[in-house]
């Protein structure tokens, strides 16, 4: 065998990268994660081959959690097809093989950069999420040693100050992604960056969650059919981002998240769904929004 | 020098312990619902094939095990999980991370093991007991994160006021230790999240 052979072999990486004493040590957090829903757990996170803030502490907890029969697929914002989500599939697909898909009904683990596909979700999934800061309380309180006093007193006053000035200054909750919720009734959980839209859709959800913070070394849980609160006050009580006669432009869908797009600089504009799969499963299916008729015309 | 070599453990350890972690992660998020092993390891009696299977996914040298006395008394076992594991053995309740029992008839009083602290709950311990059988027929009601409605759990054999200890580590909650329950080739668990409502 020549050198040059030798050297153009791909890498011989242990199956989904990580050694096998980094998945015991991520395996028994995830597991104490599991057991105290809410709760984040500290846990040595390794360097992986990108930079941290591109979904390292995901990618950690993914690589514990897949297997040779898993069916992955990454999300970012919603998108199969963007950087994040590409790069990442392209990692798991050299280093652990296993078979990817866009589709949500078909994923038995799913990685997600901020969004939760708009399919209800199963009892044989896992969804795994990207975070930066998992400390809900940390723009509050920068010390480690307060929010984690303040976890275990289960005191989340400054929380509610938080938004309470949000309605003083604006008239509502401004707060609309990473929106913090509680969960079973003692911890206060940042749900990672999503999009408030998506809080709802954690409560009771059936699939398990999994978060994954790799910069800040923490990692957090909710089992299935766990109790997910996003706070809020009697008299301002939460609710949703909402586009009111608003349609996906391609796929016609109504009360899903929307991506804004620009289409000129005159102001031309149209809303299209965030979660890519969701839309061309509805384009498959013959739903059609706006700008698909108007390219229909164009053909005419 | 050794007389005999160990017993073999995973043959593929990546994919084999992937498989196990698998199971006992479905089981830790669904407390109650019974598992079946997807690997069984022989290891030298008392330890059961799954619990066998359990320590050799999660227990290494960063990880302290603690073994009941029929467990501590097979210096065969002691070689084997110091072969596979590099487990530091202990005495100390408190210092160890998994307690391992193959008599779950003879607990003692489980609150005696690390029941984590208010600002670090993970630091507990997770007890690992073997028993005969598993039902979701009979048993216990059990409630909470990870169960839809409610799930039923009988478990035999036990120490017989288990269950109240169990409810009484349920109520330090999100302090508190975590239950692996393992036969031969299944498994359930019962984490510090879980309410339990006694019943016949």
């Amino acid at each position: 065998m020549s050198l040059d052979t030798l050297s153009s072999e791909p890498p011989a990486y242990n199956f989904a990268y990580l050694d096998e004493q980094t998945k015991r040590m991520i395996r028994r957090a995830i597991l104490k994660g599991i057991a105290i829903p809410g709760y984040q757990v500290p846990f040595a996170s390794r360097e992986m081959p990108m930079p941290y803030g591109w979904g390292t502490g995901g990618m950690q907890v993914t690589a514990a959690v897949i297997g040779p029969e898993d069916t992955l697929k990454v999300i970012d914002q919603g998108s199969d097809d963007t950087t994040n989500a590409v790069a990442i599939r392209r990692f798991f697909d050299r280093t652990a093989g296993v078979a990817m898909t866009t589709h949500t009904a078909e994923a038995t683990v799913i990685q997600t950069r901020h969004r939760i596909p708009e399919e209800k979700l199963t009892d044989n999934q896992v969804l795994v999420f990207q975070v930066p800061i998992p400390e809900p309380l940390r723009f509050l309180e920068p010390r480690e040693t307060e929010t984690r006093k303040m976890h275990a007193l289960s005191e989340y006053g400054l929380m509610h100050v938080k938004l309470y000035e949000d309605i003083a200054r604006h008239g509502h909750i401004a707060t609309s992604y990473a929106y913090p919720v509680m969960v079973e009734g003692r911890y206060v959980m940042d749900p990672s960056p999503t999009p408030k839209f998506d809080n709802p859709k954690m409560h009771k959800m059936a699939a398990l969650q999994l978060f994954g913070a790799g910069r800040e070394k923490r990692i957090y849980a909710l089992p299935p059919h766990t109790e997910v609160v996003s706070l809020d006050f009697e008299d301002h009580p939460f609710s949703v981002q909402d586009w009111p006669d608003t349609a996906c432009a391609m796929c016609g869908a109504e009360q899903v998240y929307f991506d804004e797009v620009i289409l000129d600089d005159k102001g031309g504009r149209m809303f299209v769904c965030s979660d890519s799969d969701y839309c061309e499963a509805r384009q498959a299916e013959g739903h059609f929004g706006a700008a698909h008729a108007h390219h229909q015309e164009a053909a005419e | 020098m050794l007389e005999t070599a160990p017993q073999p453990g995973f043959t593929d350890p990546a994919i084999q312990s992937q498989a196990a972690f698998r199971a006992v992660m479905d089981a830790m998020a669904r407390p109650g619902r019974i598992y079946k092993a997807p690997e069984l390891i022989t290891a030298p009696a008392p330890m059961n094939p799954v619990a066998a299977m359990i320590a050799l996914t999660l227990v290494d040298f960063d990880t302290p095990v603690w073994l009941d006395h029929g467990l501590a008394q097979s210096e065969d076992l002691n070689r084997f999980l110091a072969f596979h594991t590099g487990a530091p053995v202990t005495s100390d309740k408190t210092e160890a991370a998994f307690a391992f029992f193959a008599n779950p008839q003879k607990l003692g009083d489980i609150a005696n093991f690390a029941l984590g602290t208010d600002t670090y709950p993970d630091r507990s311990t997770t007890l690992i007991l073997q028993v005969e059988a598993l039902t979701n027929a009979s048993g216990e009601t059990l409630k909470g994160p990870g169960i839809e409605t409610e799930r039923r759990l009988g478990v035999a054999p036990l120490q017989p006021d288990f269950w109240q200890m169990a409810a009484a580590n349920a109520a330090l909650y999100p302090r508190g230790i975590d239950i692996i329950f393992c036969t031969a080739t299944e498994l359930a668990c019962l984490p510090r999240s879980t309410r339990i409502k006694q019943g016949s």
